[in-house]
């Protein structure tokens, strides 16, 4: 793969608080892929990937500077250039799909945060709560002086959480399935449905509402395509 | 059964006057004769009235309850039952809210997300309403208390609906506007062309410096900070490469432009230029540079 060829030291990345294994470059492209049409697809901001980020980034600094090794002119040097852009736009469209989301549903992605349990996993990275509490704080700041503090006393304040809408749970995804599931439980739509109970076989692909899979989004059972 | 047609509107009452059904929705129906009021026919549930007549002799709500404003569209034909009508002030000479939704539909006609100027003017108009009903609601409530006048509650409950839906409005239009203004700093980068500025106003100006100064000090970060790298531009790639350099052209000139490699490009207008895609990006959507497909 064209990465080992650039890549100068024995090609493996080490993540410093993972408890997997060494990964490859490519497994952690792979991994960046993934997230990044999870993240795509799936109507709710999904869980951050702090550590794949951090590493992709490393990873290309190290092709970059590995690209100013190669002789002008080379013909691999256009090829590893692509190469570094692709994974740049992959990384730059994960980012930007997770900063629109976060800007749309700020006071949900904002609630959500401050109340999650110790051990549960981050939904925003550092800098993406910063970045959302800034993003609050301008909206709020700037409503308030232009408008609510010209209103009635009674109607100064706007509930944020109640004026801005929450993302459609119920939106349809497709998927595929990654690994088998059974006995996935199927909410009825309408009045005149009934629940019904469905396995996924491994390899399938379907196209059913994201409230049902969300969990199995989260744990990398299925992989929203 | 008695039938009336008032100004476009069926109404019916039953033979003791005590229910009206009316056919059509929301709007101002006529001008009393000799006053120069007008008469707003809400939907209003709740108590009927036991000696409504001719709607131009009422000049009191008489009805309980006021319900929501997504009761007062109705399709054609579907019929609400109301209770009375309001006169809520005299020579009032529109809808309560018209100028709120005036503004939402300025942006609604503006579907493409393009921004027109800062309507200070509606603004003011409707902050202005939102005071006037809440004074009025003020007076009312405190002789609903003193005199016991509690037919005066329907109107002070249908005042507070307008006050809460001037608010919802207002917020609408100023947050639909931020979300506009937002776009406008992926579409063009961090410096507005000055035709686009102008269409700002001076808090928006700010909400937009804050807002840039946020969102670079959130790529700066990317990457961890003990990278003490500079973090990624992800107002960049926008669009997944396709090809390495592509041949543009200069549409004005920009001075000087450095590539990765070292040499300068002299960006005059109508030279033309085989550049790296990825330097050129923002620059075409700026204008600076025109990508020629031969």
């Amino acid at each position: 793969k064209t990465m080992s060829d650039v890549l100068s030291d024995d090609g493996s990345i080490n993540q410093d608080d993972s408890q997997e294994d060494v990964m490859t470059p490519a497994e952690l492209i792979a991994k960046l892929e993934e997230a990044w049409l999870n993240e795509k697809f799936s109507p709710e901001l999904l869980e951050s990937k702090s550590e794949v980020v951090e590493c992709v980034m490393e990873q290309l600094t190290h092709m970059e500077s590995n690209l100013q090794r190669v002789k002008k002119g080379d013909a691999k040097a256009s090829v590893h250039r692509m190469e570094i852009d692709r994974i740049r736009f992959v990384l730059s469209s994960y980012l930007r799909s997770r900063l629109q989301k976060i800007e749309k549903f700020f006071p949900h992605v904002l609630e959500k945060e401050k109340s999650r349990g110790e051990g549960d996993p981050s939904l925003l990275s550092p800098e993406e709560f910063a970045f959302a509490k800034e993003y609050y704080a301008n909206t709020e700041t700037y409503l308030k002086a232009v408008a609510l503090k010209r209103m009635p006393p009674n109607l100064q304040t706007v509930d944020l959480l109640k004026a801005v809408p929450e993302p459609c749970l119920d939106s349809f995804v497709f998927l595929r399935v990654k690994e088998r599931q059974e006995n996935i439980l199927v909410e009825p739509e309408t009045d005149d449905q009934r629940e019904y109970v469905v396995d996924l076989e491994e390899g399938s692909q379907h196209l059913i509402r994201y409230r049902t899979v969300a969990p199995l989004v989260s744990s990398g059972a299925v992989q929203l395509i | 059964m008695n039938v009336n047609k008032v100004n476009g509107f069926t109404f019916q009452s039953d033979a003791n006057k005590n229910v009206f059904t009316a056919f059509c929705c929301y709007k101002p129906p006529f001008e009393a004769s000799g006053a120069a009021a007008r008469f707003h026919w809400f939907v209003l549930g709740g108590l009927p009235p036991s000696d409504v007549t001719e709607p131009r002799d009422q000049t009191r709500i008489f009805a309980a309850n006021v319900s929501s404003s997504s009761d007062i569209f109705s399709p054609r034909n579907k019929k609400f039952n109301f209770a009375g009508l309001c006169l809520v002030s005299p020579g009032f000479t529109g809808m309560f809210c018209e100028k709120a939704v005036e503004l939402i539909r300025e942006l609604h006609r503006m579907s493409d997300g393009q921004l027109p100027a800062f309507n200070e003017d509606g603004l003011r108009q409707v902050l202005q309403e939102m005071e006037a009903l809440y004074e009025q609601n003020q007076s009312d409530v405190n002789e609903a208390k003193t005199d016991g006048r509690s037919d005066l509650i329907p109107s002070i409950k249908l005042r507070h609906c307008c006050l809460l839906r001037n608010q919802r409005c207002i917020t609408a239009y100023l947050y639909d506007r931020l979300l506009r203004i937002r776009a406008l700093r992926w579409e063009y980068g961090s410096v507005l062309p000055a035709n686009v500025r102008f269409q700002l106003s001076a808090e928006e100006l700010q909400w937009f410096g804050r807002y840039k100064k946020s969102l670079s000090c959130f790529m700066r970060s990317l990457g961890g900070a003990e990278a003490g790298g500079e973090g990624l531009d992800i107002t960049q790639d926008m669009k997944p490469p396709k090809s390495l350099y592509i041949q543009v052209r200069c549409l004005e000139d920009h001075g000087e432009l450095e590539i990765d490699d070292g040499t300068v490009i002299l960006l005059k207008k109508n030279s033309q230029h085989f550049l790296p895609r990825w330097k050129c990006e923002q620059l075409i959507r700026q204008g600076v540079l025109e990508h020629v497909v031969s």
